[in-house]
């Protein structure tokens, strides 16, 4: 019961691959961060698994026996669901008929009461209930996660992948939609993939994280036993110190600039020192 | 340029082929549609005629004919000229009295007044005219006289294509709209005044070396819009004797007179250096039988000398700016307008012959009191 | 397996009891039909009154009659009715017709592009299509003289090859680039410009006769229309009517989705694309092929439509096809009163008739556009 990445290579033309070889193992319930610098492949993998690209070759499979590449789009979307950064508001539409578009690969003009049973479960199960009316355009940012989130879990899918979540969320967005994610792995079995920018979210969310650099993986595992100030050095071209705090791994930037002081004030709002300090760093 | 027409002229064809499939596909529609129509004739046995209209098309015409539609002015005036308007029971806007645009026109069109206003000639309402009982409509080849057929056959209304403004088809026709009409005797009349026209302006200019022939450069209502051959506007300057300064320049190979306006560089009006000037029309004054403000006209006439660099020609020195009104201008296909430019270029030539009574004479055909052509003509003062 | 294991524990405390669930999708769309039957009865209403209206008055009873002489192939015997029934069958159904399947196909078309190109300042005419049948059209009157009809075959078939030949040379060309909206929106508008240019340099060259009929083309009407192309646009829209139905949700993934949501959503998104491109496409060239161009219509008739019945494609499609109908029928309807007994072309008119409307929608409607 698990997702199998083989020898995945992915490009477009001759020789611009975008991923060279990747070897990848989800289990059913766990959370896997994708980490790495923009450009490191991230999103092409989640794309490749989710079949948005085609993959040029290698082998994904589900079970051991379900090649993915070779399954119709219709079959793949009910195995795999995928989650966008954000939420299209080119045309408006109201929460309820955002998430049914979940079940897409599921009917054809009319959508069937169990149907409609997934779209309320999953209506439920995030919480939206009371918004299931409104218009997607009132909401705020992360109500409008959740309901792709929603959408996701309609799709009922044995496979989510999440594109960056986060990236366009507060902190408190950011936790509410990592929790959601572990808790949907951990209690429905789903094997999830989720790419992430945050390393101390990363190593409080995931049970393991793939570190991709220039379309190949790094390293992977849990948090704990991947997480090296070498490797963070090597990926990101900064410099941290790790810790342990409640179990967790924790990354620091190394002290000396005051800025960098201020801004890792918050344990846990690492992101801004860390931006910060790779500004530098490139300049 | 002839290549891609040859090839332009094959994608037509080709396209043209398809077109029976789609004529196959509506073929029961129409059928149907034609019995329908032919029992709707009250035809009179022994009664119709076949006329020649024209493009060359045949059309079988029922006689007498009592109710016409006219979809031009100068459709409506060919009519009247022959002594048929009382029989026009249906008509374009444009010859309406009672109609806001023709609100300089009245009392030349008053006659008109009982037909049934059906809107522009470009798209009128089919239905008015098939309610108004016309069984005839006499419509000119420059509008949708192939719509008018599509649409009106099926109520037994005959179209017939005459050309008004034309004066070559003007000419030819006129016998034949009165045998159409049952007018033969004013249309008698008619083409015989329309010959003594000619017959003045070639007795006239008989003997006019090209040497003596003076030149013309005419504006069409708008700067700069000159007239050039397959333009009623270059035949007019021609019959009246005239050299048309761009009169070289060469748009249609047929002389059917398809190009009404032609723009021309300022620049080579002052090197043709024509001895007169005619600028047909008042900006911002719509032409018809009311007669124009006096300050008008020698504004608009002043306005042409005073162009950059034009009181270097002949005309604007000599003081041979003319500035018309189309009413007058144009009347009986433009011959009228013939006979003006004749006489005012050659004075001596045309001594004993005067405007007022070929424009009289026009007038009273069209059943209008005769009014003096001084008043739709100024030359500058100065 | 999977989600039916997840337990609840989120705030859920109403409305997700098992009976509330069943009668959602149920009760969901009611009201939605209610809309779609209400235009439909509005639409047969307005085509009586403006079968009934016009310079010489018709009775329900002329209507009837008319439709049942042609059915039987009978002929009244007297004059007077066998006229009425004339002018009903030659001169009004095939306007009100041409006015109902035209703006159907028009709005339809709108919605597609629309929806496709996930853009709600799309209409049917921005891949080009109009500019191309102007020049189509105008290229036909050249070679077939300016006295050519304006349902008559070269003009039709002259917009028709235009007009779909523009939108091939587009969908080719984005081909390149995977049919992206933008790619596609800019090409559009690269064509636009270019076909206009063209009609512009016939026009300059061409003699005045042939600019007046250049011109007379270019307004959108119904007052020159033929049963020929009602019964065209009839078969048409009986196959792409079903056909867009059918991929109604499709649309709603590519629409509301965007194109790698839509994808991992199962939606072949470039072949859907493709094949609605050329449905909407083949319905607007045919429509501008009969009528003109009519610009109104195609942009805001889905717009209305979805401020009334919202964005699901499966709804919006055919209420954006009756709201079309209606607005070109009412609009015929005024065109002939405001100047009678002169008709007013459509095109001119459906855009005071509707513009009106949209800007109250648009003011008392919060859940406006997105």
């Amino acid at each position: 019961m698990t997702l199998q990445v083989t020898d995945l290579r992915v490009g477009y033309g001759k020789n611009s691959d975008i991923l060279h070889d990747v070897q990848l193992t989800v289990a059913p319930g766990k959370l896997v961060g994708l980490l790495g610098s923009n450009g490191a492949g991230k999103s092409t993998l989640i794309k490749a698994i989710a079949g948005i690209n085609k993959a040029k070759s290698g082998a994904l499979t589900w079970q051991g026996s379900t090649d993915l590449t070779t399954l119709g789009r219709r079959d793949l979307a009910r195995l795999v669901a995928y989650v966008p950064q954000a939420i299209n508001l080119a045309f408006n539409q109201d929460v309820r008929e955002s998430v049914l578009l979940g079940r897409t690969p599921y009917f054809g003009t009319r959508p069937s009461e169990e149907d409609w049973e997934h779209v309320e479960r999953a209506l439920s199960l995030l919480g939206l209930d009371e918004l299931a009316d409104k218009q997607v355009t009132e909401l705020s940012g992360g109500q409008a996660q959740r309901v792709l989130i929603a959408r996701a879990l309609a799709q009922d899918p044995t496979i989510l992948l999440l594109d960056e979540p986060t990236s366009a969320l507060d902190i408190r967005y950011q936790w509410e939609t990592l929790t959601l994610a572990q808790r949907i792995a951990r209690e429905s079995g789903v094997a999830a993939i989720v790419a992430i920018h945050d390393l101390n979210q990363a190593a409080r969310f995931c049970d393991e994280v793939v570190f991709l650099q220039g379309g190949e993986i790094l390293a992977a595992g849990p948090p704990v036993e991947v997480y090296s100030s070498e490797l963070i050095e090597r990926v990101y071209g900064i410099v941290v110190e790790l810790s342990i705090y409640r179990g967790f791994v924790e990354i620091h930037p190394v002290s000396g600039d005051d800025d960098l002081e201020d801004a890792a004030g918050s344990p846990l709002n690492t992101q801004r020192a860390l931006a910060l300090q790779h500004d530098s760093a490139e300049a | 340029m002839s290549h891609t027409g040859t090839r332009l002229r094959r994608t037509v064809q080709t396209a043209a082929a398809f077109g029976i499939a789609a004529a196959l596909l509506t073929g029961c529609a129409s059928s149907a549609a034609e019995a329908g129509a032919d029992d709707a004739d009250s035809v009179q046995p022994g009664g119709s005629r076949v006329f020649v209209d024209e493009l060359g098309r045949e059309v079988e015409i029922d006689l007498p004919v009592t109710a016409v539609y006219t979809d031009y002015i100068y459709q409506a005036e060919a009519v009247r000229l022959v002594g048929g308007n009382d029989l026009i029971v249906a008509q374009g806007e444009i010859t309406d009295p009672s109609s806001p645009l023709n609100s300089n026109n009245k009392t030349y069109l008053e006659s008109f007044a009982g037909a049934v206003n059906v809107g522009p000639n470009d798209a009128p309402n089919w239905e008015a005219i098939v309610d108004s009982g016309a069984e005839l409509a006499f419509v000119m080849r420059n509008g949708p006289y192939q719509d008018a057929i599509e649409k009106l056959e099926p109520f037994g209304i005959d179209v017939f294509v005459v050309t008004g403004w034309d004066p070559k088809v003007l000419r030819e026709y006129i016998p034949v709209l009165g045998e159409i009409l049952g007018t033969e005797e004013q249309a008698a009349e008619a083409a015989a005044f329309f010959d003594d026209i000619d017959a003045t302006l070639t007795e006239g200019l008989d003997g006019l070396s090209e040497d003596e022939k003076r030149t013309v450069y005419y504006e069409n209502n708008a700067e700069y819009a000159t007239g050039v051959p397959g333009s009623g506007w270059h035949d007019v300057i021609v019959d009246g004797g005239g050299v048309n300064i761009f009169g070289d320049v060469k748009v249609s190979d047929d002389q059917s007179a398809k190009v009404h306006s032609y723009p021309v560089d300022p620049v080579e009006v002052i090197n043709r250096d024509p001895e007169v000037i005619i600028h047909n029309g008042v900006d911002g004054l719509s032409y018809g039988y009311e007669v124009w403000p006096e300050d008008r006209w020698q504004g608009q006439a002043q306005a042409i000398a005073d162009r950059g660099g034009w009181d270097q020609i002949s005309a604007v020195k000599d003081g041979e700016v003319y500035v018309t009104n189309n009413f007058f201008y144009s009347s009986l296909g433009k011959k009228i307008g013939s006979v003006w430019i004749a006489k005012t270029l050659y004075p001596e030539r045309f001594e004993n012959v005067e405007v007022d009574d070929f424009f009289g004479q026009w007038l009273e055909l069209q059943g209008v009191d005769p009014v003096p052509s001084s008043d739709y003509v100024r030359k500058i003062a100065g | 397996m999977t989600l039916s294991t997840l337990t609840q524990r989120s705030s859920a405390p109403n409305g997700a009891t098992p009976t509330a669930r069943q009668t959602v999708g149920r009760n969901r769309y009611r009201s939605h039909v209610v809309f779609v039957v209400v235009g439909l009865v509005a639409i047969l209403v307005a085509s009586v009154i403006s079968v009934q209206m016009g310079t010489s008055g018709a009775t329900i009873g002329d209507v009837f009659g008319a439709v049942f002489s042609k059915i039987t192939g009978s002929v009244p015997s007297d004059p007077a009715v066998l006229k009425a029934q004339t002018i009903i069958w030659e001169l009004r159904l095939p306007r009100v017709g041409l006015a109902i399947l035209g703006g159907t196909a028009l709005a339809i078309a709108g919605v597609l592009f629309q929806g496709l190109l996930r853009n709600p300042l799309v209409s049917p005419f921005t891949l080009g299509i109009a500019p191309a049948a102007a020049f189509g059209a105008s290229l036909a009157i050249v070679f077939a003289g300016s006295g050519a009809a304006i349902s008559g075959v070269p003009l039709v078939l002259g917009a028709l090859i235009a007009g779909i030949a523009n939108t091939a040379a587009v969908l080719l060309l984005a081909s390149r680039k995977r049919l992206e909206p933008t790619t596609l929106i800019l090409l559009g508008i690269a064509l636009t410009q270019l076909f206009g240019a063209l009609t512009a340099g016939i026009q300059y060259f061409a003699d005045d006769e042939v600019l007046a009929a250049i011109v007379r083309w270019t307004w959108g009407s119904v007052n020159n229309s033929v049963w020929y192309q009602v019964v065209t646009l009839l078969i048409l829209l009986l196959i792409a009517l079903p056909w867009v139905q059918l991929r109604s949700g499709t649309l709603n993934a590519i629409a509301f989705g965007g194109d790698d949501a839509a994808k991992s959503l199962g939606v072949p998104v470039t072949r859907v694309r493709l094949e609605l491109i050329a449905v909407a496409t083949v319905l607007t060239a045919v429509a501008v092929s009969f009528m003109g161009i009519i610009g109104f219509v195609g942009l805001v008739g889905p717009h209305i439509a979805r401020l009334i019945i919202g964005g699901n494609h499966r709804f919006l499609l055919p209420f954006a096809a009756i709201i079309g109908s209606l607005l070109l029928i009412v609009s015929d309807m005024v065109g002939r009163l405001v100047v009678a007994p002169a008709v007013m072309p459509v095109g001119i008119i459906d855009a005071v008739v509707g513009a009106p409307i949209f800007i109250y929608l648009i003011l008392s409607r919060k859940k406006a556009l997105g």
